[in-house]
């Protein structure tokens, strides 16, 4: 089989017409005049680059430095896959319009599925590895670097109140826990967990709250995403898909931004659907071991659902997947116990401790 | 470096009579669709290889991107590896990372009570990102330049990445004492230091030679079109927001209007100023090309040229365009990048014209041996390109 091309020697920009023929185990140039120019062996010869419809056929050889031949018949990789045995890469020229791109674009999302399955699989397992003293650093930071410079609100009798809350809470849970609450000085009305035990109330949501039994529904219910540690899995779900998206995107240019978005995360979005059922159900299981009446999360629920219009007001806890419907009606049947969860005056200490009003 | 030679004052813009008659031909053959594949397969691998394959990603567009391009008939070649360019960036991430550690740890931790000293500390740290953006920027070009071939013969980049680096540094630092006026010096100085250092082979080489009266003078008709079109603006808003709340705005009786004319106008604004840059740019990228030359490479300088370079699209195609790629990047969230460097090499190809006969099959392989990592900055620095 013959073929017409022409031959860069790599040492000048002469553009020499030639005759390849393919042999047994070479490929043989020669000049128009007949004489030979060089043999590239099959083993280690290479295309410069994919080839498209209509485009000449680049080779090189391993062994012949800068040298290159072009043949502008691409038929020439067939021949060549016959005699060489080897495949010469040309998939460019089989691509076929839409159909081509199809495929490809199907490969892509099933990939791109694949690749979040197992992701989303993996968290839960890569969430036990984290060391506990790891979580607890990162708890601290994120939650002073949430709280900024408004701070918390100070007052040891509120913050010792909360404790004991929290204590009463834990009483007899299987997973031992040691939390730190607090509330910070900002007027969403929103609470949140982060690693380590943190959990923070806002000002708003204190404001928010009518009775004592709401706000140690909404801390049950933050502690226990704390003890699934929830907040570690979710972070780690979310840095898992940023690298992801990078990786796809082919951004390498570094992840420094995520580092400052973790107290985003983690105040702003929402768990999962079967995150949130969980710790509802353990909240009430708290609640109920420590005798505290548990509609305080229905009540709120149902009020701030009536208010549902004014998004700002709509804490995160609302913002997930359980319809609200189903998750109050969940809770309604679960709650057993009938008792107070703090005295009058001490919900009196928590209401005031950040300044606001009473009652 | 090496400079254009003293003596007798350049013309303000180098465009004489096209040497020798003739024209080179460039065209570029790529196909969107063909692109598009290339960059599915690039997204799958990348997905499955959790991104390591980005430096082969990038390294099969550009091989696409050249040989669908030609000079004379004959395709351009891209001969880099995927390889050296992980290992460039391997190298630079290397360095970068522990600085930008050390400053962090600086600044957030030891000097966390003194916001001043902090940001005393980080001064001479932005410097120092500008400084090695533009040592990333050379010897990224001087790497892609290398394993760029014509017929076989290697382009090449000489000159110091460092001294590239320190005269971005200065002139960025102008640019900012001069609330921006210094811009066309700046590119003119700058695409001298690169153009002045760009040869094909052994045998030819860019000459760049201008003054920068012209261009400066184009540059103000744009600074003082922003400048009137920023107060424009700002004076609009002010005096429909007195108008609309002497009335009973309290009320809320034009909410809508308040809410909209403003955006409108801004959207107008931003507009606006595009058109204005971009028509600066059209007449910025004329100028300098206008000031290009291919000369023989051996010699001295201000030979006769072999080559003479322009740019002919009008100030109102070049907008066209620009807009036109943008509003698609923008509309498509990204993904009609294919589309736009597709069309964008068609453009390029369509108004470069190098006017000249040079006799192109004596031109001999350059003998300068090619950086053997590169772009690992440029990468880091995410200074984009193909």
């Amino acid at each position: 089989m013959e073929y017409t091309g022409y031959y860069h020697d790599g040492q000048t920009s002469a553009r020499q017409p030639v005759r390849v023929t393919l042999e047994n185990t070479a490929l043989t140039v020669y000049a128009l005049d007949g004489g030979l120019i060089c043999r590239f062996s099959y083993q280690g010869l290479y295309l410069s680059e994919d080839v498209f419809p209509g485009q000449p056929v680049r080779l090189r050889h391993h062994e012949a430095g800068e040298a290159a031949l072009i043949v502008e018949d691409d038929r020439i990789l067939e021949t060549l896959h016959l005699r060489a045995g080897k495949s010469m890469g040309g998939w460019g020229r089989h691509f076929s319009g839409l159909r081509g791109l199809a495929v490809l674009l199907s490969g892509v999302v099933v990939a791109s599925g694949l690749v979040l399955w197992a992701l989303n699989m993996a968290v839960p397992h890569l969430t036990v590895l984290v060391p506990e003293s790891w979580e607890r650093q990162l708890g601290a930071l994120v939650v002073e670097q949430m709280a900024g410079e408004k701070g918390f609100c100070t007052g040891e009798e509120a913050a010792e109140i909360l404790s004991g809350l929290a204590g009463r809470l834990l009483e007899g849970a299987e997973t031992p826990g040691n939390f730190r609450v607090r509330i910070a000085r900002d007027p969403m009305v929103n609470a949140f967990a982060a690693p380590g035990g943190e959990v923070v109330f806002m000002k708003g949501i204190i404001d928010e709250f009518q009775s004592p039994e709401e706000l140690a529904a909404v801390l049950s219910h933050e502690m226990a995403h704390g003890l699934n540690r929830h907040p570690t899995g979710k972070l780690l779900r979310v840095i898992g898909l940023k690298l992801f998206f990078n990786a796809t995107l082919g951004d390498v240019s570094g992840l420094a931004g995520t580092a400052g978005q973790i107290t985003e995360v983690l105040v702003l979005n929402a768990y999962g659907r079967e995150d949130e059922l969980e710790a509802d159900l353990l909240g009430v299981e708290m609640l109920n071991r420590a005798g505290i009446r548990g509609d305080g999360l229905v009540t709120l629920l149902e009020r701030l659902g009536q208010q549902g219009g004014n998004a700002s007001g709509l804490p995160r806890l609302l913002a997930t997947h359980p319809g609200h419907g189903e998750r109050i009606d969940r809770l309604k049947g679960m709650a057993s116990a009938t008792g107070a969860a703090l005295t009058p005056e001490q919900w009196q200490l928590v209401r005031q401790s950040c300044g606001g009003g009473g009652g | 470096m090496e400079n254009a030679p003293p003596g007798s004052r350049p013309p303000e813009t180098a465009s004489m009579e096209p040497p020798g008659g003739g024209e080179l031909s460039l065209a570029h053959h790529g196909k969107t669709g063909e692109l598009y594949a290339i960059s599915l397969i690039n997204v799958l691998y990348r997905i499955l290889t959790l991104g390591v394959y980005h430096f082969w990603a990038k390294t099969r567009v550009r091989k696409y991107v050249w040989s669908q391009t030609s000079l004379q008939g004959e395709r351009f070649e891209y001969t880099g590896r995927a390889l050296e360019m992980l290992i460039g960036y391997a190298l630079a991430m290397g360095i970068l990372i522990p600085l930008v550690l050390a400053w962090q740890f600086l600044v957030q931790v030891l000097l966390v009570g003194s916001p001043g000293l902090g940001g005393l500390v980080s001064l001479p740290v932005y410097l120092g990102f500008i400084y090695l953006a533009g040592f990333a920027r050379y010897s990224s070009l001087r790497y892609m330049l290398s394993r760029t071939r014509w017929r076989g013969i290697r382009f090449g980049l000489v000159g110091s990445p460092w001294n590239f680096a320190l005269a971005t540094l200065g002139y960025t630092t102008l640019l900012g004492m001069t609330m921006g006026l210094y811009w066309p010096m700046m590119q003119i100085h700058l695409s001298g230091a690169i153009l002045n250092n760009l040869y094909f082979g052994d045998s030819l080489r860019v000459r760049f030679q201008t003054g920068t009266g012209g261009l400066f003078r184009k540059f103000l008709l744009f600074w003082g079109g922003a400048a009137l079109l920023y107060f424009g603006i700002m004076v609009f808003i002010v005096v429909l927001f007195r108008l609309t709340t002497t009335e009973d705005s309290s009320q809320g009786a034009l909410p809508l209007l308040q809410m909209a004319v403003p955006m409108l106008a801004v959207a107008g604004a931003v507009t606006g100023f595009s058109a204005l840059w971009l028509a600066y740019r059209a007449a910025e990228l004329r100028f300098l090309a206008a000031a290009t030359r291919l000369e023989p490479a051996a010699g001295p300088g201000g030979q006769p040229p072999l080559v003479q370079v322009a740019v002919d699209f009008s100030t109102w195609e070049y907008i066209k365009f620009k807009m036109t790629n943008n509003a698609a990047m923008v509309l498509s969230l990204g993904m009609a990048y294919p589309w736009v460097l597709t069309r964008t090499m068609h453009f390029a190809c369509k108004h470069l014209r190098l006017q000249g006969d040079p006799d192109l099959d004596a031109l001999a392989q350059s003998s300068a041996p090619p950086p053997r990592t590169g772009e690992g900055l440029a990468e880091a620095f995410d200074l984009g390109g193909i």
